[in-house]
């Protein structure tokens, strides 16, 4: 009982110094990070932001209440929900590997960005009803997520599964989720941390509770710094779990926490930021668990209803507080801007001493800021109020040297901060000391009046005489700005007209003749952590020297100002550029340029040289017209740079995102892309080089993020597209996108040959037809020609005429009149013979009429015996027949049968629509009249030369019928 | 007094009993049906035998199903491989599916719900956590709630041979309708 008492009376004591250090630290040093605030749109203006998120291509995303937007640095675009929650109420974003976004909102649904639209995420399982808190993936490609009332989901791709209460989750109501390195899923709940994990499908959680040694039941916030996870709790303040073992510590700062809720956190290399409702940003220092910044309401800033902080990929913190965004490099960049004692305007010098302590001069004296108290102190100067330090040096013994504009050289006492005034009278004729450097024992003095060589091994306040001051004046090399010594022991000189000398044992070297370096006045020198001597010119920009030749760069090479007023390099091979405009941070090793400006807060820099120290090998300070700048320098800037995507293409200027299309089709031709280097301390500054190979013979410089080709003809492309900050492309990293426009199908190689063949075939069915064509027609020429010679010869044939002529014999005797009418149809058969036998067809009458003739002739001589039937009917009847058909086939009749009383011959001729048949009985000869055969075959012929079908010859039965086929046109 | 005691008790006991019994909802209608549509074969049967039970206050509850209830199979044939090669009836007789409803309904009250109940569905043996969304309405003491859901043959380790694959879909779609009515 009582040891209890003394424990809670301790706290209670510690609680109080923790209040009064606290007041102390936020109080009396005035270090306040950079805020920059954002532009929101109205719309946000009149909710306030929920949630910020990073993806995978940099983009930032902001959740509102009023929906969600998309942050390229310059401007925001909306993304509406569907008809069924507009405006949506986001909660929470995430894109998970395979570039999908997934946003949860307050009501409990989960939508999925698909090209610019947001669609409801919709599986058999449903939706929470509650608001989605948080996202997470596992290793096993789960996406997992949180809510405030119903445990954490995860979906496998399948199906959704759920981990409540039930299954041993610490609570229902989730605040945040938080995937580890082992692929374990940490959840923030009412009741606890619940580690979760997917063991063979089989759900396990490990607890992390009070009883486990949790502070707060009630955990808000969850963040992994990359080796410990820290947790922001209800009333607790916040605590660090192992992640190995989940072991619970407390921080001394959260010890008899009074801030109130920690809602929400970020990681720095060192510190942690908390933010709390009511008290703003606190910063804690993760090396010693104690409070080193509170961060509340000032001017325009607003930080007392903190939503939401986040940490991007670029080493930008971002601040939601109400309805407004605020950007910050966090605790990495302090401004000192206010002090108890001292006006912080106008800083003449810098240093950061051995102990901790930082050292400034200004307008109104040399002042120190106590590393303990950071109480700022004035040094009490033997010189006139007037008097500028321009110039402060700490030597091995902690001796701190303070050169004045004008009144000489004073000398700090490191434990009773007396200063002894030195000038004219210890040797020092010129008391202009614009730069000290020293190695131990020895000290160099840059002034207006040449270099002075020092030698301080005695004690400086012993006596008149222990301290020699040797001058060093080159003929009229008499305003030295810079005075550095390197690794080497070599001392550098860098003046004002004469460019820069060394001394290297004894023996000064100038190289004022050198052809590579320009410009004889120099700034500033320094050696970077591989050796290089870098100068800083006063308009030539900068130089760095290997020990052999001068190498410069200037804008071309990324420097962003040439009005370089100090160099400093750390222990990371980086050199930091002090300038007019800010500060360039050049990578030493590669040449990557990382500019910070007044975006993150370096702005006002003095024209003043060399008015920057460093503390350690990778902290920065600077003085500025506003006060004093602390700069984290990154580890690694080549890390932070733009980050650029081919994030769009269309074709013409369509709104359909084709990317993933490599084809595209000859009408295609009109082709934008869209880009976007995301860099959000300062977007203005990236510019971008674009190129189309295949197109394009180099780089064109653009400062659009958008580019049209139009009419490409077809090939092979590639687009390319590198950006800079600095107009510097050299190292930029080149995104491309490779493409092809096809040919048109008419110059395809397929189409061609194809066409080739098509057309050669048709040449050659062209000719195969014509010289058919020729062909049948000399054939139809030629029976033509047998034809009339048949005919001809047949009624010319002897034995035609000697028949008739008996006949006419026989007839004269009898009947002279029959006789003379036979002779006349006989002449009347053989004018219709040579008036047809030109023709093609006659008309069917006429061919009637001629074989009534020759059936005339015929009759006369065998009588009753022959016979003719001719019966044409309807159409059959204007229809027409090659000519001397039916005599032929008649005579043919006559020839080859018997023709007597008992056997008489009756030949028919009769049509129906189709056919024209001759039909006689079959009663042959028995001695056979020779045939030539010719008779039908040319029949036969002349009607499939002709085109007019095939007859058809039936002497199977009793009768030989011929069918020919009715003609009814003459073509 | 010790009378009195044994008296007090009994009612406590007869109270509680009907209290408890007053959260309790049975089924009293139900229809379950599966589809399992691939390319080849539509397979389809139901059953009216899945029972059910509703504690309302603990948001409880239980689905029973036995697997040789399912009647209405195309043929003989398809009923017997159903029953024989890929539920195997004879070493699984029922289909289970318990656990408790995730949203905070208030079961007297009138109205349309949408639910979602997580639990164990034990198909084939094969025990997995599902949650299972159900449409409610709540009329006159009646509950009636449908359910649309899929199985996966292979979350359940239903074999089904090479050849027949075509004829079988991966998912097997289940449709309930079911009654309740609060127990006497």
């Amino acid at each position: 009982m009582n040891r209890n008492k003394t424990s809670n009376l301790s706290l209670v004591i510690c609680a109080c110094m923790m209040f009064a250090f606290g007041f102390l630290a936020s109080g009396v040093s005035g270090q306040v990070p950079y805020f920059r605030s954002m532009k929101l749109p109205d719309e946000i203006h009149q909710t306030s932001i929920t949630c910020l998120y990073q993806d995978n291509d940099y983009y930032m995303w902001i959740g509102s209440g009023k929906g969600l937007y998309q942050f390229d640095g310059s401007k925001f675009v909306y993304f509406p929900g569907t008809a069924k929650e507009a405006p949506l109420q986001v909660s929470s974003v995430f894109m998970t590997n395979d570039h999908i976004l997934w946003v949860g909102t307050r009501k409990g649904d989960i939508y999925q960005l698909k090209g610019d639209s947001l669609q409801l995420f919709e599986t058999e399982e449903g939706n929470p009803k509650v608001a989605i808190t948080g996202f997470a993936a596992d290793k096993q490609g789960n996406l997992w997520f949180s809510t405030y009332g119903e445990g954490v989901y995860y979906f496998n791709g399948t199906h959704i599964y759920n981990i409540n209460s039930d299954d041993g989750l610490t609570d229902n109501y989730c605040y945040t989720i938080l995937p580890d390195d082992q692929g374990r899923i940490w959840v923030a709940t009412d009741g606890g941390i619940s580690v979760c994990s997917l063991i063979n499908n089989k759900k396990s959680i490990r607890k992390i509770t009070n009883a486990e040694g949790l502070p707060d039941n009630i955990v808000l916030s969850l963040i992994n710094d990359g080796t410990t996870f820290w947790a922001g709790m209800q009333d607790a303040g916040f605590c660090e779990i192992d992640p190995r073992k989940l072991n619970v510590s407390v921080p001394k700062a959260s010890v008899n926490w009074k801030q109130g809720p920690v809602k929400s956190i970020v990681t720095g290399s060192n510190w942690l930021w908390l933010s709390t409702e009511q008290n703003g940003i606190i910063s804690i220092q993760t090396t010693n668990g104690t409070q080193n910044g509170n961060y509340k309401n000032t001017g325009n800033l607003n930080l007392s209803r903190i939503s939401h902080m986040y940490a991007d990929k670029q080493g930008n913190y971002w601040v939601a507080s109400g309805n407004q965004l605020f950007l910050s490099l966090g605790q990495n960049l302090l401004q000192y801007v206010e002090s108890d004692r001292a006006g912080m305007k106008n800083i003449h010098s810098i240093l950061y001493d051995s102990k901790g302590n930082v050292w400034f001069s200004n307008d109104e004296g040399l002042f120190i800021i106590d590393k303990q108290t950071r109480k700022t102190n004035e040094i009490n100067l033997p010189l006139k109020k007037s008097t500028f330090i321009i110039s402060l040096y700490e030597d091995d013994k902690g001796y701190v040297w303070a050169g004045t504009f004008g009144d000489g050289l004073c000398c700090i006492h490191p434990d009773s901060r007396k200063a002894k005034l030195f000038t004219e009278k210890e040797g020092l004729s010129n008391k202009n000391i614009l730069s000290i450097a020293g190695k131990g024992r020895q000290m160099w003095l840059a002034t207006l009046g040449g270099a002075y060589k020092c030698d301080i091994s005695a004690d400086p306040f012993g006596g008149r005489s222990h301290v020699a001051f040797e001058n060093y004046v080159d003929q009229g090399n008499n305003y030295i700005y810079s005075i550095f010594i390197d690794s080497r022991n070599r001392v550098w000189f860098g003046t004002d007209g004469k460019g820069i000398s060394m001394l290297d044992n004894g023996k000064i070297i100038h190289f004022d003749k050198d052809p590579g370096l320009k410009s004889k006045i120099i700034y500033s020198i320094t050696e970077d952590s591989d050796g290089g001597i870098w100068l800083s010119t006063a308009n030539e920009g900068l130089y760095c020297y290997n020990g052999k030749s001068f190498r410069n760069f200037a804008l071309d090479d990324g420097l962003s100002d040439l009005q370089i007023t100090g160099l400093l390099a750390d222990k990371n091979h980086h050199l930091l550029i002090v300038h007019n405009n800010g500060l360039d941070i050049l990578d030493t090793r590669n040449n990557t340029f990382l500019f910070y400006g007044a975006g993150v807060g370096i702005s006002g820099i003095n024209p003043d040289l060399n008015v920057c120290c460093l503390e350690g090998g990778d902290i920065a300070w600077l003085g500025t017209q506003n006060g004093l700048i602390r700069l984290q320098i990154p580890s690694d800037i080549e890390q932070l740079q733009p980050s650029l995507q081919i994030n769009k293409i269309s074709v013409f200027l369509g709104k359909e995102n084709l990317i993933g299309t490599h084809e595209f089709s000859y009408g295609q031709n009109h082709i934008s892309f869209h880009f976007n280097a995301l860099w959000y301390i300062a977007p203005e500054q990236v510019s971008y080089q674009i190129r189309l190979t295949g197109y394009d013979i180099d780089w064109l410089d653009t400062r659009n993020n958008m580019v049209t080709y139009s009419n490409l003809p077809p090939g092979e492309y590639t687009f390319e597209v590198r950006a800079s900050m600095k107009g510097n492309f050299d190292r930029s990293a080149v995104k491309s996108y490779s493409l092809r426009i096809k040919e048109p199908f008419w110059k395809t190689n397929w189409f061609i040959i194809i066409s080739v063949i098509s057309i050669a075939l048709l040449i050659y069915l062209f000719i195969h037809m014509r010289e058919t064509a020729l062909k049948k027609r000399d054939a139809i020429y030629r029976e033509k020609i047998l034809f009339q010679f048949q005919t001809l010869r047949s009624q010319v044939n002897p034995h035609f005429l000697f028949n008739s002529f008996s006949t006419l014999i026989s007839i004269i005797d009898e009947d002279k009149e029959i006789a003379i009418d036979y002779v006349e149809k006989l002449s009347i058969f053989f004018r219709n013979i040579l008036e047809y036998h030109e023709r093609d067809l006659i008309p069917l009458s006429e061919e009637i009429k001629l074989i009534d003739t020759y059936f005339y002739l015929q009759k006369k001589r065998y009588g009753d015996n022959l016979d003719l039937e001719i019966d044409i009917r309807g159409n059959a009847k204007t229809s027409f027949i090659p000519p001397m058909v039916l005599q032929m086939l008649i005579e043919n009749a006559i020839k080859h049968s018997v023709i007597s009383a008992e056997k008489p011959l009756l030949v028919r001729i009769y049509s129906d629509e189709k056919y024209i048949t001759i039909s006689n009985q079959l009663q042959r000869k028995k001695d056979k009249e020779p045939s030539t055969g010719i008779g039908i075959t040319n029949i036969r012929n002349r009607y499939a030369l002709l085109g007019f079908g095939e007859i058809e010859i039936d002497s199977s039965s009793d009768h030989f019928i011929v069918k020919l086929p009715v003609i009814y046109s003459e073509k | 007094m010790k009378k009195q005691t044994y008296f007090l008790l009994c009612f406590l006991f007869a109270f509680t009993d009907l209290c408890a019994q007053q959260e309790i909802m049975r089924s009293r209608k139900s229809k379950i049906d599966f589809l399992s549509d691939a390319p080849l074969e539509l397979i389809k049967a139901s059953s009216d035998k899945l029972n059910g039970i509703i504690d309302t206050e603990k948001r409880t509850f239980a689905f029973k199903v036995s697997n040789a209830s399912f009647k209405g199979f195309n043929s003989p044939l398809q009923q017997e491989h159903f029953y024989e090669n890929y539920m195997e009836t004879n070493a699984y007789q029922y289909s289970v599916f318990e656990g408790k409803i995730i949203e905070q309904v208030d079961f007297s009250k009138d109205g349309n719900y949408t639910i979602r109940a997580k639990g164990k569905l034990n198909i084939h043996g094969i025990e997995q956590e599902r949650i299972i969304k159900v449409q409610i309405r709540i009329s006159k003491g009646v509950l009636y709630a449908n359910a649309v859901f899929t199985v996966l043959l292979q979350d359940h380790n239903i074999k089904i041979p090479k050849i027949v694959f075509q004829k079988i879909a991966e998912e097997v779609k289940v449709t309930v309708a079911i009654e309740f009515e609060r127990s006497r």
